[in-house]
């Protein structure tokens, strides 16, 4: 059971980097292909509500997938010389803080889109819902990877409140299809590494974040 | 709002992550204000990625993977290298220099810092350069590269401000340039002081520096097209973002032959999270700039500071004292997103240029995320090259001091950051 969850987990991490990636790839051309047919008094006019319109769920599943390689930093200050226990506690007091968020978010997100189905795009006429169903699609996955690094840091007891101080995406030593995590170490110059590095707290051996981290130590 | 003030520093000090800390002081507004729904929260979320402008800022950063991955780095840091590398601290001023070179093609400083922190760090430590001064130099001259265009703090500024981008990358040129030439100075008096030599014996022919502006010209030419692009309305700044895109994507395939397909799919995964990271912090921090312009806080700020002077000039040197102080808790982001909406009114109304203020604040902004005791660029460069805050912080001071006594400057001479954009846009 454990292992078909942490197998679910998985599936679900890839399918959503490939749709983020797919969408950053089509935001390109929906912005490139008009401003240069523009040149040629060829105007295509609806590529930007769609441009817009895949922002949000790019925003959202990006999101999520900073959260999952701890590039969402905080302020570590305070909490870093506390000892374990109390820095625990503090952790799990802001996760749980920021899941019933998410799921206030989800909750209203839902509502919104409802209430948004009869509005229209301008151009395109497409429903609004398309986009603001992004807000709770987004909360939904946000709240995901937030549970599983609840469990990580009830498991493993050190830190791990601080996403800074978390593990590499845990999805890139096993994954057959992609091999490269949004955060393969052998990385070309780039933030998140660095980022990860900023609020490098110990991280403890049950610090991984993430969908996946349902994989108990069976 | 003293409620949602409250609740966001307690949420920042026990190291809530900035963008739900913002998030969720913002959302206790529509929790306890009866006058507005609370989906209406969700809508201000998703409203705040509706906007084209803003489409710039996923396109420049997939820009600036894409290109550190064409080998234009290599060959700017060689171009930078043949320029200073014979004086004294020669390594140090190729870090700068390659601070303002890499300026022209990335917009972001953490980027560049790190980037450094990778491939001059561990060269300037092997050559005897002393690990504080070595982080001190790779994460000060960071600043250059979100000083000079594309710039992603401008691009956010221009975005909640309504100020022309285009203006705003065209004023930000003079600046980081005098900050190059500012942060050379410091660096070549402590060298001189303790002896660390350049890496070249003499200074290369003309030859070899031309070969190796050669070399790198496709960054170099890149700027300059940027600018010229936007100024002359052949693309908007988003466009810009897009076309940068597909010229990184140009050069690495068949200028540079360096970049491969199979390069493409990591690229686009790095530059998600980046994406992600900053649009957790946008989308999340648009409730509570719903909440500052509800509680007409803009109005009650601009009363209150008029209240203390009336004097453009020290009212300037307030806010910038402000934001100093600020930006010394607060990472840069969150601080353009969530002053911008209240300091433009403000300066508009005492005849500050928006454009003259939007330079001004993301460059300090920016250095706030340099010192301590947050400071993304500091924690990411001393970590990369494992040198203690404490170090860094002393040899950083001279850099420092160099950068406030620009901006002073700038701040007195309006001209000198307002003259090239009056130039290309008129006045």
């Amino acid at each position: 059971m454990r292992r078909a969850v942490a197998a679910a987990g998985r599936h679900l991490t890839r399918v959503e980097e490939l749709i983020s990636r797919v969408l950053l790839a089509l935001l390109v051309l929906l912005v490139f292909v008009p401003a240069v047919s523009r040149t040629f008094n060829r105007p295509i006019i609806w590529s930007i509500e769609i441009a817009q319109l895949l922002f949000a769920w790019l925003a959202f599943l990006g999101a999520n997938q900073a959260m999952r390689a701890g590039a969402h930093i905080g302020v570590d200050v305070l909490t870093r010389n506390l000892p374990p226990r109390i820095r625990q506690a503090v952790a799990l007091f802001n996760l749980g803080l920021i899941a019933a968020f998410l799921a206030a978010l989800l909750w209203y997100g839902v509502e919104l889109t409802f209430v948004s189905v009869d509005r229209r795009f301008m151009t395109t006429n497409l429903s609004f819902a398309f986009a603001t169903v992004a807000a709770p699609l987004g909360a939904a996955l946000l709240l995901l990877t937030t549970v599983g690094r609840i469990r990580a840091v009830l498991r493993g007891g050190a830190d791990g409140g601080e996403e800074g101080g978390s593990e590499p995406d845990e999805g890139h030593g096993d994954n057959p299809g992609g091999g490269d995590g949004p955060r393969s170490e052998v990385s070309t110059p780039d933030r998140d590494a660095g980022a990860s590095d900023a609020a490098a707290g110990p991280a403890g051996p049950g610090d991984r974040g993430g969908v996946a981290t349902t994989d108990g130590p069976t | 709002m003293i409620l949602i003030t409250a609740i966001f520093l307690v949420l920042l000090l026990i190291g809530m992550p900035l963008g739900f800390a913002i998030g969720i002081a913002g959302f206790t507004f529509f929790l306890t204000d009866p006058n507005f729904p609370v989906s209406i929260s969700s809508q201000r979320i998703i409203s705040s990625t509706q906007s084209f402008p803003l489409l710039a800022v996923p396109l420049f950063v997939l820009a600036g993977h894409l290109m550190n991955a064409t080998g234009i780095t290599r060959r700017l840091l060689a171009f930078a290298s043949s320029l200073t590398g014979w004086m004294a601290g020669g390594l140090a001023h190729t870090s700068i220099v390659l601070s303002a070179l890499m300026g022209g093609i990335s917009g972001s400083s953490v980027a560049d810092a790190s980037m450094e922190a990778r491939i001059l760090g561990p060269t300037m430590r092997r050559h005897g350069y002393a690990g504080g001064f070595t982080a001190a130099v790779i994460a000060l001259s960071s600043l250059i590269t979100s000083t000079i265009p594309p710039s992603i703090g401008l691009i956010l500024y221009g975005f909640i401000g309504q100020v022309s981008v285009g203006r705003l990358f065209v004023a930000g040129v003079v600046p980081g340039i005098l900050m190059t030439a500012m942060l050379m100075g410091p660096a070549y008096l402590i060298s001189r002081r303790r002896g660390y030599r350049g890496e070249l014996a003499d200074p290369p022919g003309w030859r070899e520096v031309l070969h190796a502006m050669n070399e790198a010209k496709y960054a170099l030419i890149f700027p300059v097209w940027l600018i010229v692009g936007i100024r002359f309305g052949l693309f908007t700044p988003s466009e810009a973002g897009a076309f940068a895109v597909v010229y990184a994507l140009l050069v690495g395939f068949f200028a540079h032959r360096e970049l491969d397909v199979s390069d493409l799919p990591g690229l686009l995964g790095r530059a998600v999270t980046d994406i992600g990271m900053i649009m957790l912090i946008l989308m999340l921090s648009a409730m509570l700039g719903f909440a500052i312009i509800v509680e007409q806080v803009p109005q009650n700020m601009a009363a209150f500071i008029a209240g203390l002077s009336e004097n453009p000039v020290m009212v300037l040197f307030l806010l910038l004292g402000f934001l100093v102080v600020a930006g010394m808790f607060v990472e840069s982001t969150v601080m353009v997103l969530l002053l911008t909406p209240i300091l433009v009114p403000i300066v508009r109304q005492l005849g500050i240029d928006d454009v003259h203020f939007g330079v001004l604040m993301v460059i300090l902004v920016g250095l706030g995320s340099m010192t301590p005791p947050v400071g993304v660029i500091m924690y990411t460069v001393c970590g990369l090259l494992k040198v203690r805050t404490d170090e860094y912080v002393r040899e950083s001071l001279p850099f420092i001091l160099a950068i406030l006594v620009l901006l002073t400057i700038l701040a007195l001479v309006p001209d000198i950051v307002l003259f090239l954009p009056r130039l290309a846009y008129g006045s």
